[in-house]
């Protein structure tokens, strides 16, 4: 259930936004202060922050949300006006707020803000989605899908020891052996409303609702051997479809701003619709000597140099214009993924996860070794954050690829 | 693959907006911009074919920009996105100027014929 961290110093105001938040299914969290608002943040990292201009003490609203979002960069921040006022609104919003609330507060008018923003939270920054608002589903349709969905709930629970075979290779790690060898990059994408409509829809944020379930992405896996992207379904990693690239296979890939950018083996970037063929639409060569990763945070795509040893933030323009180049401060940079608040890269020379500051990513906040690559059984090449666990993929030599979703999580590091 | 007729600026400016002296006023932000048009994202319903925008782009400020509503659409979340179009001329070449100067420094360039 998404949360959302609610600071307003006046408790009525505060116990109503909290009832009107909790009515419409989310988790609310409460802070009538800066100094505990930003230990609730520091400990349970909400999806949300919902704070009111009217704010007790210094810093004043606007100067506290500014040292938050420094800390916090990817996390929507939504202001409560004290009186509707656009102009107010609109300093709010350059100043970074995704959107403002003016009283009076209901339903109609805080639901569309918390969605949008509980949507945004984590790595895909796209305010709109594309998809108009789905016809409302008859009550023999409803019926049929809950009793779907328990059926499937119970099949799950009862043939559980018969999913697709995973290895426990440590107390909570977990590892599915791929259908080809040479996995090199990794990212959660989105998925097809159906087959055979060619179109993908929008990547979604987390959501308890079976529609939002229904639209949790993919996990889609570049192979640089077999020249292919493979699209994995999510609930049993079943390999769900494959696209060739008869000519410069994809090394790397993210999804960034409803597209899929890949980086080739010869070292070029290529944008693609998110159509059934993933159609390449720009292509240019990238800077710099082997990337081997990217990673979108929400607002630049980052690539990670592994023959420099370098990582570089793009301008998301037609030809990723390089604004920042940062020495690496670990070993090979193999891939890059972003959790919310912070920068993350797997070293394959170290065998393990980086934490940087986003702010500063040439500082290292922590080192998370990854014991299933040490002894260099396996070759690192790709990084995803779920939200809740990473996942990495592997080479072996003479052997099929690996999939690994590790027990370490970003809350252990934090 | 037919390309856009005007170079577009992909930014989600915020933004001010009017339905007219004393009317109903809101605040959203513009999810692009061209020197023709805009699409605004905004929690507000519009009532006229008509609004005004005031924004910023860089350190050049737009107020009351006019421009005539030409599509409404909702999204999932609950908000509306509406199609813009810009409807003074001198507005129109101010904007073009303001976003070739930005394009042109991001590396993008050239308006198609």
């Amino acid at each position: 259930m998404p949360q959302i961290l609610i600071v307003i110093a006046d408790p009525y105001s505060r116990q109503e936004m909290t009832v009107l938040a909790e009515q419409m299914g989310y988790g609310a969290l409460q802070a009538k202060d800066g100094p505990s608002a930003l230990e609730i943040l520091r400990e349970t990292l909400p999806d949300v922050l919902l704070l009111h201009e009217e704010f007790p003490g210094a810093p004043s609203c606007a100067s506290w949300m500014r040292s938050v979002q420094q800390e916090f960069p990817l996390l929507p921040v939504i202001v409560c006006l004290k009186s509707r006022d656009a102009g107010r609104a609109v300093d709010f919003l350059k100043l970074g707020a995704l959107d403002c609330l003016a009283p009076p507060w209901s339903q109609e008018t805080v639901g569309p803000c918390l969605r949008k923003a509980v949507r945004l939270k984590g790595t895909h920054l796209d305010l709109l989605m594309d998809e108009r608002r789905p016809p409302a589903l008859s009550r023999k349709a409803v019926a049929l899908v809950a009793g779907a969905l328990l059926l499937l709930v119970a099949g799950v629970i009862s043939l559980r020891s018969y999913r697709w075979p995973a290895e426990e290779i440590s107390h909570a790690s977990a590892l599915w052996d791929l259908p080809y060898s040479h996995p090199s990059g990794l990212a959660a994408g989105p998925r097809p409303r159906a087959e055979g409509t060619g179109r993908m829809e929008p990547q979604s944020g987390v959501s308890s609702s079976a529609e939002g379930a229904a639209a949790k992405g993919s996990i889609w896996i570049a192979d640089w051997f077999s020249q292919s992207i493979y699209r994995h379904r999510p609930s049993d990693l079943k390999l769900e479809k494959a696209y060739f690239f008869a000519h410069d296979p994809p090394a790397a890939l993210a999804f960034a701003e409803g597209a899929l950018w890949t980086v080739t083996v010869s070292g070029f970037f290529q944008k693609h619709l998110l159509d059934a063929q993933l159609t390449a639409v720009s292509r240019f060569k990238a800077p710099g000597a082997q990337i081997a990763g990217l990673g979108y945070d929400g607002i630049y795509l980052w690539s990670c140099d592994v023959g420099a040893g370098v990582l570089r933030k793009h301008l998301m323009d037609n030809q990723l214009t390089v604004l920042s180049e940062i020495s690496y401060a670990g070993g090979k940079p193999a891939a890059v993924a972003f959790d919310g608040t912070a920068m993350w890269t797997l070293d394959a020379s170290r065998s393990a996860l980086l934490k940087h500051d986003l702010l500063s990513p040439g500082k290292i906040l922590a080192e998370a070794p990854l014991p299933e690559y040490q002894g260099n059984a396996w070759t690192p090449g790709g990084l995803l954050w779920d939200g809740k666990n990473f996942w990495t993929v592997g080479e072996r030599k003479g052997k099929t690829g690996v999939l690994i979703r590790h027990a370490l999580s970003a809350g252990e590091m934090r | 693959m037919r390309r856009r007729r005007s170079v577009r600026l992909n930014q989600y400016l915020p933004v001010l907006w009017t339905l007219g002296e004393g009317a109903q006023n809101g605040w959203g932000r513009l999810l692009d911009l061209s020197a023709v048009g805009a699409r605004l994202l905004t929690r507000g319903v519009l009532t006229g074919e008509e609004i005004f925008l005031s924004f910023e782009l860089e350190t050049e400020k737009f107020n009351k920009l006019r421009c005539r509503v030409a599509r409404a659409e909702q999204d999932r979340d609950g908000y509306w996105v509406y199609g813009l179009e810009i409807a003074e001329d001198a507005a129109r070449a101010r904007l073009k100027q303001r976003l070739m100067s930005i394009l042109s420094r991001a590396g993008q360039a050239g308006i198609d014929g």
